[in-house]
């Protein structure tokens, strides 16, 4: 296909133009912003689509700003020498295309006809050389330089590569022959491990075999043991048995030892008999004399006697007994009055705090001559004034008089008492220290007169009672002289109630009198009951002898002894019947054995017998129970079951992570051969273009371009071989035009577009520049170039030129 | 006469990748090889057969079959009771060792030793019946044992007994030839797993397993009933699988969403007791969100949730060829795989993987290439799509 023909009908800086195109070359000429890459972009987006107006393709939009028209024409001339026409504008996604052939609309999916299967990027890598596919490889390091160049050879090869990489990448993460923590590294390592807890776990069978001969073995001992444990069990419990008789068989034995045999057993009637009668006996004794009188004692004996003897005083002395109480009267009497006095005497010294014992009464003279005076006359004014008042109330008529008289004797009395006043002095008298009156004023002395003398009263009055009292005490001692040596009174009495003493003798003496007649009275009375309770005695104990000598008994002490011993006797051989009982078929048993110890030691034994084989019961039961579980375990094998489910999904999981792994290794790895391949493959015509090309680029500096293996080695004219990394990066860069060049022409059998190149070789100096032209018409003898620069070409034919503008202009 | 035909038993097999499914179904799936066995039983006895043969691989691991030989044990007494014998040989899982065989099967079991030997019995209809067969008494096999069986004796009716491979060197391989040779009329095979009919008159017959294990293990299993009448052999297949391994696949299309997606697997989970394994295909078509949702097995958690008559096992994605990836190099794509893919250059990339005796025998199976190939293209489709 050749482009003969773009129509623009709105693209950028382009509105309503239309560029025509030479079949084999085109050169484009026009400064910078003339609109060239415009162009080139015009014709991928009509082949490919518009850039969406997102994203970083956005300046690749070309949306005119002044024409409402997106989009035009592009018109190819086929080999068949008919046209297609290629229309695209603006619409949805990257605009609406229309496909015509020879001016017919066809199926936009005719489009394969034009543009095979290449995608945008596919064409921009293959048929697009500009600054930015040439530029990029200015920025590259060696390494990646060198892939770019290896990587000419296949449509999209470059991403292709960085798949294969990526593909490596990902193999890398699932599995590394030196990893540890990659998954299929993990799954690989757990396997193992699981494999070797599988082999750590016994086979099932044969633990379950093992178990189960071993509990055979254990059920048969048990069993046997069994047996053993219940005979040793019945003889403990036979020897238990015999030794809790023990006791009793004791017993039995001791009552066999003692003698029973009674001469002759005391009839039940004799013993009762005895008994009745020993009870009376008995009864009898203890109420020996209830009914006898109470004799007099020798106290009452004395006292009778010494009345017998004394008789004539005594009735005396009861007969003077109220004398006496007369007597004693008498004193007490004296002696309260005397009392009396003395409280009297007390009573003045009280009132008189200046009277004293010592005082004596004054003898009249003795007063007169303390009163001189005013003894006679001071009382006479007083008494005058006293009556006159009184006269003055009663007798109306003289009241004035009397009032007078009344004023006139006090006013005397009132005078005599000073003048007395004035005129006396005590120590002139010397009769008042000898009477006591010491220290006393004149009127405290005669004031209290009266009350020495009564004073004095008093004292006469006390020692006239005072000798009356003496006298009857003289009295009363006789008397109690007399009533001592009569015994009416005991020595040790010390008070004078006589009276009292004397009444209580005779009283007691009365009685022992009267008691003494009366025991007198029943003297024969009781000595005829002693008599008959003899008679009694006499039976009773003849009774008793007589059952007391029919056993043989000497006294009843014996007879009770003996009839206890009979009861004893009896009590025992019921029990020896008992324990017969009791013992019944053991007793036999029992008898085996001489004393308790032996029974005790072969007690001891079966106990510990037993003991033992309990024990080991029970140590053989919990062994089978444990050995059961063991073989619940082994059949029930959850922790087999596990690590088998483990191993199983442990496998699954290496061979899914293999799987991903190795598809992952043979992904990349076919992309590399395929890569590798296709270079390969076109390599003898790519190589022979792709040397004459880089020849042509490098000025003949290079001659030779050979692949070898991975490696592109290139040979200098002088015949030097180089590494592409021995090259310049210029050199190098000249090698990946060549290649990629060679390579677009070397796939122009698949798909022929034109070529677009945007002063990719800007860079080069002038001689290389015309190199490009020349290499221009070479490539363009193989597919259609066109080739846009802002450099003034140089023999070029006009036909080729388009001078963008003029044309423009034009 | 009457008889049934079933191999590879499995008892105890391991289910994997389960563990997403709801306990009980694990629970029933787990116990599922027995519930098929336990169908195999009841039957023989419904059908009053007239024996019963198991072609090996009645155990899926002999270290641990206690639980399997007390089942055995339990049901063989029952087919004693009806009067049916039971014609047993060890394959390569269960291969006879010391003290493998602890549980005493009844008189009515005949287990075959490790030398080829032949039993007669007499069927209620009087045929006499000759049964020739060999246990395995190692893992591995590489005499053509099939080979060594003696030429058909004087019976009605004789049957081959053998657990092998065609031309598969570690388990006893045999050619169907060498099986026709011996002029049987019925050669009654375990160890592979798909039920297939290797010859009909006579009749040279896998029956399979009786429940599928994983997920390649696919279709219904079960058993063959086989009557004989007038020399005329008749087979039935019986249904014993509890769970259906299954595939199945949807397109994916540029518009499907997650709730669109959910909507067409749900209408592929029809099937009642099948667990369906689903592909995806074209899935580059399908949008950036909706793959993530799909390769975080977000979608495979939804159908653990919900209840469906299938149960979703997993989903694979399909990337098929892409229109983007440029024709014009097919030929160097087609010539690099053949460069690639090459089992020796497989086998030597890592010398550790293949030591493993998992990935070697996993390298070895013979459907590897093509899986891995399939894998490999989806992986280059997947990545160039998602780059």
């Amino acid at each position: 296909m050749k482009l003969v023909k773009a129509n623009i009908y709105g693209f950028g800086k382009w509105i309503d133009q239309e560029f025509d195109f030479a079949q084999d070359y085109q050169v484009i000429f026009g400064a910078n912003e003339a609109g060239k890459t415009t162009l080139l972009n015009f014709i991928q987006s009509i082949l490919f689509g518009f850039a969406s107006a997102r994203g970083e393709n956005k300046f690749l939009q070309y949306k005119p700003r002044n024409s409402g028209k997106y989009g035009g024409e592009l018109i190819f001339k086929a080999e068949d020498n008919t046209l297609w026409t290629v229309r695209r504008v603006d619409g949805k996604g990257d605009g609406d295309l229309t496909l015509f052939h020879d001016d017919e609309q066809v199926p936009v999916a005719l489009m394969s006809e034009i543009i095979g299967s290449f995608t945008k990027d596919d064409f921009a890598d293959t048929h697009v050389f500009d600054d930015k596919s040439i530029l990029s490889i200015y920025g590259l390091d060696e390494n990646k330089l060198e892939t770019e160049v290896m990587s000419i050879g296949a449509v999209g090869s470059k991403e292709w590569l960085a798949t294969a990489d990526s593909l490596e990448h990902a193999a890398d993460d699932i599995y590394k022959a030196r990893g540890q923590k990659q998954p299929l590294v993990v799954s690989l390592k757990k396997y193992d491990e699981l494999v070797e807890e599988k082999a750590e776990i016994e086979n099932q069978q044969v633990a379950y075999q093992r178990v189960k001969a071993k509990l055979d073995e254990t059920e048969t001992e048990f069993n046997d043991n069994a047996v053993l444990l219940k005979q040793a069990n019945e003889a403990e419990n036979n020897l238990r048995n015999l030794d809790k008789k023990w006791s009793r068989y004791n017993q039995l034995q001791r009552s066999h030892d003692s003698n029973h045999t009674t001469s002759q057993l005391i009839q039940s009637e004799d013993w009762e008999r005895v008994l009745k009668a020993n009870q009376e006996l008995s009864t009898l004794k203890e109420t020996a004399t209830p009914n006898r009188i109470a004799d007099l004692d020798n106290v009452e004996k004395d006292i009778l006697k010494n009345y017998r003897i004394n008789q004539t005083r005594l009735d005396y002395v009861r007969n003077q007994k109220f004398e006496l109480q007369n007597l004693q009267f008498h004193r007490d009497d004296m002696n309260s009055k005397l009392l009396k006095v003395d409280t009297q005497v007390d009573q003045l010294f009280k009132n008189h705090p200046e009277l004293s014992e010592k005082m004596l009464p004054l003898t009249g003279e003795e007063i007169d001559q303390l009163t001189p005076q005013t003894g006679k006359k001071n009382n006479v004014p007083l008494i005058v004034c006293g009556v006159a008042v009184i006269l003055a109330f009663i007798i109306n008529p003289l009241r004035w008089l009397f009032i007078l008289a009344a004023i006139g004797s006090g006013a005397w009395y009132w005078y005599q008492e000073r003048t007395n006043r004035t005129n006396s002095d005590l120590n002139n008298y010397p009769f008042l220290q000898t009477k006591g009156y010491e220290g006393l004023s004149r009127e405290a002395i005669l004031g209290i007169q009266g009350t020495v003398i009564a004073l004095d009263n008093f004292h006469t009055t006390q020692n006239g009672l005072i000798d009356g009292i003496k006298s009857i005490e003289v009295d009363l001692n006789k008397w109690r002289k007399i009533l001592l040596e009569l015994n009416v009174l005991d020595s040790s009495y010390k008070n004078d109630n006589y009276n009292e003493q004397i009444e209580k003798y005779f009283a007691r003496l009365d009685q022992i009198r009267a008691k003494a007649d009366v025991a007198e009275q029943s003297q024969a009375q009781t000595q005829k009951i002693v008599n008959e309770r003899e008679i009694r005695l006499n039976q009773l104990n003849k009774e008793i002898f007589a059952i007391l000598q029919k056993y043989q008994a000497i006294n009843m002490n014996m007879f009770t002894q003996m009839h206890t011993r009979q009861i004893e006797n009896q009590k025992t051989l019921t029990q020896i019947k008992q324990d017969k009982d009791f013992l019944g078929t053991d007793l036999a048993e029992l008898k085996k054995y001489t004393d308790h110890n032996v029974l005790s030691e072969e007690l001891n034994q079966a106990t510990a017998k037993k003991t033992a084989l309990s024990d080991k019961n029970n140590e053989l039961s919990r062994q089978m129970g444990s050995l059961k579980e063991q073989m619940q375990q082994i059949f029930d094998n959850k922790q087999y079951q596990h690590i088998v489910t483990e191993m199983a999904q442990s496998k699954q999981d290496i061979i899914e992570y293999y799987d991903e792994w190795i598809s992952n290794k043979l992904a990349s790895s076919w992309i590399r051969n395929m890569l590798n391949i296709a270079t390969e493959n076109r390599y003898p015509k790519m190589i022979q273009k792709a040397t004459q090309y880089f020849s042509l680029l490098t000025n003949k500096h290079y001659i030779k371009i050979d692949f070898r293996k991975k490696d592109i080695v290139v040979t200098s004219a002088n015949k030097n071989t180089f590494d592409v990394h021995e090259l310049s990066k210029a050199t190098t860069i000249q090698l990946y035009l060549a290649l990629r060049l060679a390579f677009v022409t070397e796939i122009s059998d698949l798909i022929k577009l034109p070529i677009l190149i945007d002063d990719a070789f800007v860079d080069f100096d002038i001689s290389r520049k015309e190199n490009v032209f020349d290499l221009i018409k070479e490539i363009a003898k193989a597919n259609q170039v066109i080739y846009v620069t802002a450099n003034q070409p140089e023999n070029i034919p006009d036909d080729h030129i388009l001078k963008m503008g003029e044309r423009d202009s034009a | 006469m009457k008889f049934l035909h079933a191999a590879d038993l499995h008892l105890d097999t391991p289910f994997i990748g389960i563990s997403n499914f709801s306990k009980e179904l694990q629970k029933q799936l787990q116990e599922s090889t027995y519930q098929a066995a336990k169908k195999l039983f009841d039957t023989a006895v419904a059908e009053q057969v007239d024996f019963v043969i198991l072609a090996g691989d009645v155990f899926d691991d002999t270290d641990s079959s206690l639980k399997a030989q007390m089942f055995l044990r339990d049901e063989f007494e029952k087919l004693k009771q009806a009067k049916i014998k039971v014609y047993l040989i060890y394959g390569n899982h269960d291969y006879y060792r010391n003290n493998f065989a602890v549980v005493k099967f009844p008189d009515n079991v005949t287990v075959f030793g490790q030398d080829v030997t032949t039993v007669e019995q007499t069927t209620k209809d009087g045929q006499r019946v000759g049964l020739t067969g060999f246990s395995y008494y190692k893992q591995h096999i590489n005499d053509a044992v099939g080979k060594d069986y003696p030429q058909r004796g004087d019976f009605d009716y004789q049957i081959g007994i053998l657990h092998a491979g065609v031309g598969d060197d570690n388990y006893a391989p045999f050619q169907v030839s060498d099986l026709l040779q011996k002029g049987y009329d019925y050669w009654a095979l375990g160890h592979i797993h798909k039920r297939q009919i290797l010859h009909e008159s006579p009749m040279i017959v896998y029956s399979g397993d009786i429940q599928g294990r994983n997920q390649n293990d696919i279709t219904p299993k079960g058993f063959y009933i086989v009557s004989v009448e007038n020399h005329v052999t008749q087979m039935k297949f019986v249904k014993s699988s509890v769970y259906t391994w299954d595939k199945a696949s949807i397109e994916a299309r540029v518009e499907d969403t997650a709730d669109s997606l959910i909507n067409k697997i749900t209408d592929v989970l029809s099937n009642p007791e099948v667990l369906l394994t689903l592909t995806i295909n074209n899935a580059q078509k399908l949008s950036a969100d909706v793959l993530k949702m799909l390769n975080r097995n977000e979608i495979l958690q939804h159908f653990s949730n919900v209840q469906t008559p299938s149960v979703l096992y997993k989903i694979y994605l399909k990337f098929n060829d892409n229109p983007q990836l440029s024709q014009i190099d097919q030929k160097y794509w087609d010539e690099a795989e053949n460069q690639t893919i090459n089992l020796d250059d497989i086998k030597d990339l890592d010398s550790k993987l293949y030591s493993s005796s998992i990935i070697r025998d996993h390298i070895n199976d013979p459907d590897f290439l093509k899986v891995i190939t399939e894998m490999t293209r989806n992986t280059i489709n997947q990545k160039y799509t998602g780059e």
